[in-house]
């Protein structure tokens, strides 16, 4: 079944839709809300508050956009609220401390983690984009629903976002040939 | 199917994120890599796309599993919104009586009389006796029988009348009046003519009459 007739059958109190929802799109809203927050519990309590939310609002689903970009898009601004309220004790602050002491020696280190590490040192609202991008299925317009700004300003922060990976990359020592 | 123009090199590289993981129309894969052959530029940015893409996958790969009673988290949350809702609604109900210390007054001033109307008929319930006899009486008379007035001697014992009624199957439907009249039934089949007789020579009648 369609998430959009899911919704529907859940806007009318079904419980047997909503759960069928919910096993459809959970696993990419906590992905979602533990890229953004680091934390297993924080991420559980905005999804738990997340779906809460879609069972509330079902009714004023419009179909403007995929039901997975409006979960995703509730999940957002709750997210926000809370960082609003409390800064969130991001990754970096967990992980800097595994960042090898001698930089130098990064050759010998995964490439791979230490470009996980610098995203996790961009901005909220550049990492999102990243995040977004990457995500199954969307694309710069369902991010620009998600997020509420133009199209453009999605492809621009995407731009800007890279742009401000290889900085980070470059203050942690990381030389321009060797990644990026 | 990605929408954007695709006659320049911006467009291009707008597209290369959904090139990494495999989302672009055959078209678009086409064009992009027939860019990625002319232009240095493209391949350096796929390249860096291809590393944060593989960023992504690590930290997908060392995310936590969500735990196994979200749903059910979910489900109580979402009934304790109902229980909430319906107390919120007799609330607002309640709040729009508006109710003044007069309303308040009226309301537990209702509920005394009701209690004590109550307690009223349930004691007039208890003082009100019955007795066996008296409902076997009403049956009886339901039926059809014979009515005898009889006065009995003032010496003559509760046990002597109620042998002689018992011998003929007699019971007292009524009295004893002032006068010490009682009125007895017998059945209509019972001969009338011997049942008096033999109240009469019991010894302790002073009156035995049918009663008509």
């Amino acid at each position: 079944m369609l998430e959009n007739e899911l919704l529907t059958k859940v806007s009318a109190g079904d419980e047997a839709a909503f759960q069928r929802l919910y096993e459809m799109s959970y696993g990419k809203v906590f992905r979602y809300l533990y890229r953004m927050t680091g934390s297993k519990e924080m991420t559980e309590d905005l999804l738990v508050e997340t779906y809460t939310e879609v069972w509330r609002s079902a009714k004023r689903f419009r179909g403007e956009a995929q039901v997975s970009t409006w979960v995703i898009g509730i999940a957002r601004n709750l997210a926000m609220n809370m960082f609003r309220k409390k800064k969130p004790e991001l990754n970096i602050d967990k992980l800097s401390g595994q960042i090898p002491a001698g930089l130098q020696e990064f050759r010998d280190y995964e490439r791979t983690e230490l470009i996980k590490l610098a995203i996790d040192r961009l901005s909220l609202k550049q990492r999102e984009v990243i995040e977004l991008v990457f995500f199954k299925g969307f694309k710069y317009e369902d991010i620009s629903k998600i997020v509420g700004v133009s199209v453009n300003t999605v492809k621009t922060r995407v731009f800007h976002a890279k742009k401000e990976l290889k900085n980070i990359l470059k203050n942690m020592g990381v030389e321009k040939d060797d990644v990026l | 199917m990605m929408s954007y123009k695709k006659t320049d090199d911006r467009s291009i590289r707008e597209l290369i994120p959904y090139y990494v993981k495999g989302e672009l129309s055959i078209k678009e894969q086409e064009e992009v890599k027939k860019a990625l052959i002319e232009d240095e530029g493209l391949r350096k940015e796929l390249k860096e796309w291809e590393e944060i893409y593989g960023a992504f996958k690590l930290a997908d790969d060392t995310m936590p599993q969500p735990s196994d009673d979200l749903y059910r988290r979910i489900k109580g949350r979402i009934r304790k919104e109902r229980e909430d809702a319906v107390f919120k609604r007799l609330k607002l109900w309640f709040a729009a009586l508006n109710p003044s210390p007069a309303f308040s007054l009226a309301v537990i001033a209702v509920q005394l009389v009701i209690i004590v109307a109550a307690g009223i008929y349930i004691t007039n319930q208890n003082k009100k006796l019955t007795t066996l006899s008296e409902s076997g009486i009403r049956e009886e008379t339901k039926g059809d029988i014979i009515k005898i007035n009889v006065v009995f001697r003032g010496d003559a014992s509760e046990e002597d009348i109620r042998k002689a009624l018992l011998s003929l199957d007699a019971r007292i439907i009524d009295g004893p009046h002032a006068s010490g009249l009682y009125i007895i039934a017998i059945k209509q089949g019972d001969k009338t003519e011997d049942v008096l007789k033999r109240l009469r020579e019991s010894g302790i009648v002073i009156l035995a009459e049918r009663r008509y």
